[in-house]
């Protein structure tokens, strides 16, 4: 799929902001994760934020999002507080799940973000049963989950295709594929890699788009949602891309060469969109260089906020198993 | 008051409640036009349509998963699995998903869902289809359980159960689905995470739910003509357990015996018992306390051995004697 | 019919008991319920009641014997009823066995294990039946046990102390025992027990001042591959063991030794004695010497109490008599308001009280100082261990015949050495020694002590 040519100047600033946003955040999460100061482990997208920042852009602001272990992204990119993002991510009671998710859990329903999960797989069933909550409101919601291309060899995957097919419901399935399952790479673990035909057999609508071109991401994702919020008919997006950071803290990298990685980050989805914009004349260099000052003062009050921050109570640890 | 059957009291709860709130709707297989596997369901797709009586794919994963995304997306789902058993291929759903969600988001996302089931044994269904597996789900912070005995618990504490703001689920027994009993006319709850004493008694505690309740009711009948005045308690709801109610009785009879159909080891007995262990109503035992459940084994078919795993009056009877001695 | 009296299976896991002895002989009446035999296991040690009334018609075994769990060991029956020659296996267990289930197999039955007096820690009790026995202090070694595992439940308790209750004074049988075989009259004993029960720890209370006869020494030979003779320790012998080390302890104790020329004390006693009806002891004379001693030295009749010194008014004199089985300190009363003729009756009755067990409580308490007297021993000098709560214990040593120079004349001398014992915490060295040197003086002009 091919994106205009003509791009409206502040959709892209914005679409470029929120790829920044995310790279900083990821990136400073890492460096306090080395420095000991954030525990637990963090699954880092780094090189997939065209992916987000595309997607959850072309959605409306309160359709609701399924997040994957790897969520930070999407979550910034729908348009979560950072501040509190930042402060879960440091275990904090200011945490947007007040120090109880963590990195792996950031979820916040007031965004549309209903949580990034530690399970692979039901990003999708939920989102069927989110979709089929706003086909029966007709609250003028469609729901979306993000999954991997690992994911998509779980059964929960299979189950969510067809009930949402069969039940005509709302919903756009993404795959971010980068290739990877962990360290295992997709040709290992399936005998046809092309993703986008697992929608045949159920009779759904599916497109593939490059995954570091936000732009294309954007529209594509734009033009599904008003195609399955119209129709009643769930849509899957294969947004191929690639990790350039490991799977999680502990991924020496193994599996794969440098200059792999090194290819990829030649194709990193921010440094591909600044020059377009900059060769297209959409914005300035100093416009630019504004989106990346303003991003880089974000983050690092989201880091000050997030250390000021007390640690949750123990005695609150029973807060929150039963809603009133 | 009227007279009316289990499967007909649950059926009264839910229609009553989709009669009054719109957001409510069921899912499951084959609870349309086939009444579901134990016809709980009759007439209620004639009367709602087969959009709020969904019959689902044979896909447990999808439609429990389903029921949750539709719960924290403002609607208020019920899930029908045909037997409880089935857990087993939804389990990340019941495990990871429902029960966690308004904990580890901050407790700003609610599930509000009541997963029925099919549960226990007596049917000569096997292993696979006759088991009792709440002890399970109440390792399980976040869910809340039910296991009611009679029409009028079922009703009230399904009605109760559907509004509850938690996932909340709900064991049937399947032996008790034709037996019936007496409710009011008028609308009622009742208050989950509240044991009700089915028979006072001072000589000693019987602690059970579900089907076992008419059990220990018929043993206690049966001491009661050797003068021996026996104490049965109904937790009714598991999770949240209303331990209160077990220790005050225990503190008044100063024996103990907990009767479940589940099997023995892992079991809610151990828990019931340690929660009485562990408290000051320790020093009231005049007794070792006594758990009668199930012998460990799967369920087996032949049904004298169906019979013989399981705790009955006679065993109670004699539970008690011991106990008393 | 003769009923069994067997070693009980006091405990899951007991497979045997030691016979320690044997507390009534063949022939002897006894009542149901009465002790007559202890025993221990690898946990305890505890009695076997008798299980009905009659006459003890037999002992298969003797003291020391270590017998299997549920073996006959006597009969209890009619005088002149037949029994077995020899033990057989207890004839209730025996059908038992066949028919128990396995659980029960490995529990005491409750009618056919006698309750006994276990250590409280050993009695297997329901919580309720402890929580009771709290509440109403009772002593649950005392309590029948009616459980299937042979465990105290509440309803033992609440009968327990209903029985307590139809009694005037309670006392339990083992307390009655050790107060019967220590002359102990239990009229004066306060009970700590249920409804003032006199308990085994009230009548040891009573006889602990300042030390008792005890029962008969038990001796049983250890079943182990050691061949020396043990002997348990009696009740007595522990007593004067913990007080004994209690003294040694606490009190940093100084003994000064002195020796006394009592050549003419001698000389005196035998002119008294001949002229006397009541024979006069040196030791009357020392105690007496001692008395005037003591009434001129008021600092050395002193007592610690905490922060406070007491100054007692009394001479009570504690003689220390060695027995047999151990030692005890009978009192003198106020030795400083008698005469020495009144002394002499007094030691003489307190001597024959104790060889015929009839101390009374009464005659061990209040000593303000003691006299250890071993001169007949010809010991010539000793450290004696003071008797608290006395500050001083004076230890009376041999007469030995000295040859000394009087008026340049070289001429025999009787000295008695003389080993005072004091606590340097109320006492210094110098008073010490100004005390020990009046009673030399005393003693050395004797007839001071007659007057």
């Amino acid at each position: 799929m091919k994106t205009d040519s003509k791009i409206d100047k502040a959709l892209a600033l914005d679409l470029l902001g929120k790829m920044m946003k995310a790279r900083k955040f990821e990136e400073k999460v890492q460096y306090y994760f080395s420095l000991g100061m954030i525990h637990g482990t963090t699954h880092l997208g780094i090189g997939e934020e065209a992916c987000a920042a595309g997607t959850c852009s072309a959605l409306e602001p309160l359709d609701d999002m399924f997040a994957t272990h790897r969520g930070h992204p999407a979550a910034v990119c729908k348009g979560i507080d950072i501040n509190k993002m930042m402060a879960e991510i440091f275990a904090r009671e200011t945490g947007v799940c007040k120090g109880k998710g963590g990195s792996m859990h950031i979820a916040d329903k007031s965004v549309g973000v209903l949580g990034a999960n530690g399970i692979l797989g039901p990003s999708l069933p939920l989102a069927c049963g989110s979709a089929l909550a706003h086909k029966k409101l007709k609250d003028g919601k469609v729901s979306l989950a993000f999954f991997g291309d690992g994911a998509s060899n779980e059964g929960a995957f299979h189950e969510a295709m067809n009930l949402a097919s069969v039940w005509g419901l709302p919903v756009l399935f993404v795959c971010t594929n980068n290739t990877y399952g962990m360290s295992t790479h997709i040709s290992k673990v399936m005998k046809v890699t092309d993703i986008e035909k697992r929608a045949i057999p159920y009779g759904m609508k599916s497109v593939t788009v490059d995954g570091n071109d936000v732009m294309e991401v954007y529209n594509t994702v734009k033009e599904m949602r008003k195609y399955a919020y119209e129709n009643n008919e769930p849509v899957l997006i294969v947004e191929n891309t690639y990790r350039t950071s490991g799977h999680s803290k502990s991924d020496g990298n193994l599996y794969r060469t440098k200059d792999e990685i090194n290819y990829w980050k030649e194709r990193c989805p921010i440094k591909r969109f600044k020059e377009r914009l900059l060769s297209e004349g959409i914005a300035t260099q100093e416009e630019i260089d504004n989106v990346d000052k303003e991003t880089t003062e974000i983050i690092d009050n989201a880091v000050k906020f997030a250390l000021d921050s007390p640690y949750p109570k123990l005695e609150d640890i029973y807060d929150d198993v039963y809603a009133d | 008051m009227v007279e009316i059957t289990y499967a007909n009291a649950i059926k009264d709860a839910i229609s009553e409640e989709m009669r009054k709130d719109d957001n409510v709707f069921m899912m499951g297989e084959d609870i349309g036009v086939y009444r579901g596997a134990f016809g709980v369901t009759g007439g209620m797709v004639e009367e709602f349509g087969e959009d709020r009586i969904m019959d689902t794919p044979i896909s447990e994963t999808a439609f429990v998963g389903a029921a949750i995304g539709a719960a924290v997306s403002g609607m208020r789902p019920i899930v029908e699995i045909m037997f409880s058993d089935f857990m087993s291929v939804c389990w990340d759903m019941i495990l990871n998903q429902a029960p966690k969600m308004h904990y580890m988001f901050g407790g700003k996302v609610n599930v509000p869902m009541v997963l029925r089931t099919a549960s226990g044994g007596g049917t000569g269904a096997a292993a696979q289809h006759s088991q009792s597996l709440e002890a399970m789900l109440c390792h399980i912070p976040g869910l809340k359980v039910i296991v009611p005995s009679t029409p009028y618990d079922a009703k009230g504490l399904l009605k109760s159960a559907i509004r509850d703001n938690n996932p909340v689920m709900f064991l049937e027994q399947k032996l008790l689905y034709r037996t019936k009993g007496m409710i009011p006319e008028e609308e009622y709850t009742i208050p989950i995470g509240v044991a009700d004493v089915k028979r006072e008694g001072k000589d000693c505690t019987i602690v059970t739910y579900g089907r076992m309740v008419h059990t220990c009711l018929n043993a206690a009948k049966q001491l009661e003509e050797e003068n021996i005045d026996v104490e049965v308690i109904d937790l009714r709801t598991l999770l949240p357990m209303d331990k209160e109610a077990v220790l005050k009785s225990v503190r008044k009879t100063k024996h103990l015996i907990i009767v479940h159909e589940a099997v023995k080891t892992g079991g809610l007995g151990g828990e019931i018992a340690a929660s009485v262990a562990e408290t000051d109503v320790f020093n009231y035992l005049d007794a070792p306390i006594k758990r009668l459940a199930s012998e460990d084994v799967p369920v087996p078919f032949c049904p004298i051995l169906e019979k013989g795993i399981l705790p009955d009056e006679d065993k109670i009877v004699k539970a008690v004697k011991e106990v008393l001695a | 019919m003769a009923v069994e009296v067997f070693m009980p299976k006091a405990g899951m896991d007991m497979k045997e008991g030691k016979i320690i002895n044997w507390l009534v002989e063949v022939g002897d009446e006894v009542k149901e319920g009465d002790g007559i035999l202890e025993i221990e296991t690898d946990k305890v040690t505890m009695e076997v009641e008798a299980p009905a009334d009659g006459t003890l018609l037999c002992k298969y075994f003797e003291d020391g014997a270590t017998v299997p769990v549920v073996t006959v060991i006597g009969y209890i029956g009619e005088k002149g009823e037949k029994v077995p020659d020899g033990p057989s296996v207890a004839s209730g267990e025996e059908t038992k066995e066949k028919v128990k289930k396995e659980v029960e197999e490995t529990v005491v039955k409750t009618e056919t294990v006698v309750n006994t007096n276990r250590q409280k820690g050993d009695i297997p009790a329901t919580p309720y039946a402890k929580k009771l026995a709290r509440e109403n202090n009772v002593d649950l070694s005392e309590v029948k046990a009616t459980g299937i595992y042979g465990e105290i439940k509440a309803r033992d308790i609440l009968s327990y102390c209903e029985e307590i209750k139809k009694q005037n004074k309670g006392i339990s049988p083992l307390a009655k025992r050790i107060a019967e075989a220590n002359g102990v009259n239990i009229d004066g004993i306060e009970g700590s027990g249920y409804n003032g029960k006199v308990m085994k720890s009230d009548v040891l209370g009573a006889m602990s001042t300042p030390a008792a006869k005890a029962a008969d020494v038990k001796e049983a030979t250890a079943a182990t591959d050691d061949s020396r003779k043990r002997v348990k320790l009696s009740g007595m012998r522990k007593v004067v063991a913990e007080r004994m080390f209690k003294s040694h302890n606490e009190i940093p104790s100084v003994t000064h030794n002195m020796r006394a020329d009592v050549t003419e004390l001698v000389k005196l006693r035998k002119q008294v004695n001949e002229s006397s009806d009541v024979k006069i002891t040196l030791n009357d004379f020392v105690i007496k010497a001692v008395t005037k001693a003591l009434q001129k030295y008021p600092n050395i009749l002193v007592e610690l109490d905490g922060d406070y010194l007491v100054y007692n008014t009394e001479v009570n004199m504690g003689m220390a008599v060695g027995m047999e089985t151990g030692l005890i300190v009978p009192v003198i009363k106020n030795t400083d308001k008698m005469s020495i003729t009144e002394i002499a009756k007094a030691t003489k009755d307190l001597v024959y009280k104790a060889n015929n067990n009839k101390l009374k409580p009464d005659d061990y308490k209040g000593s303000t100082f003691t006299i250890s007297n071993l001169g007949m021993y010809e010991v010539e000098s000793f450290n004696p261990i003071i008797n608290q709560p006395n500050s001083g214990i004076l230890g009376v040593c041999t007469i030995v015949d000295e040859l000394v120079l009087k008026d340049g004349q070289v001429a025999v001398s009787k000295k008695m050495g003389l080993s005072f014992t004091y606590d340097h915490r109320v006492i210094d060295g110098r008073q010490a020694s100004e005390f020990l040197m009046e009673i030399k003086h005393i003693l050395q002009n004797p007839l001071s002590i007659l007057i």
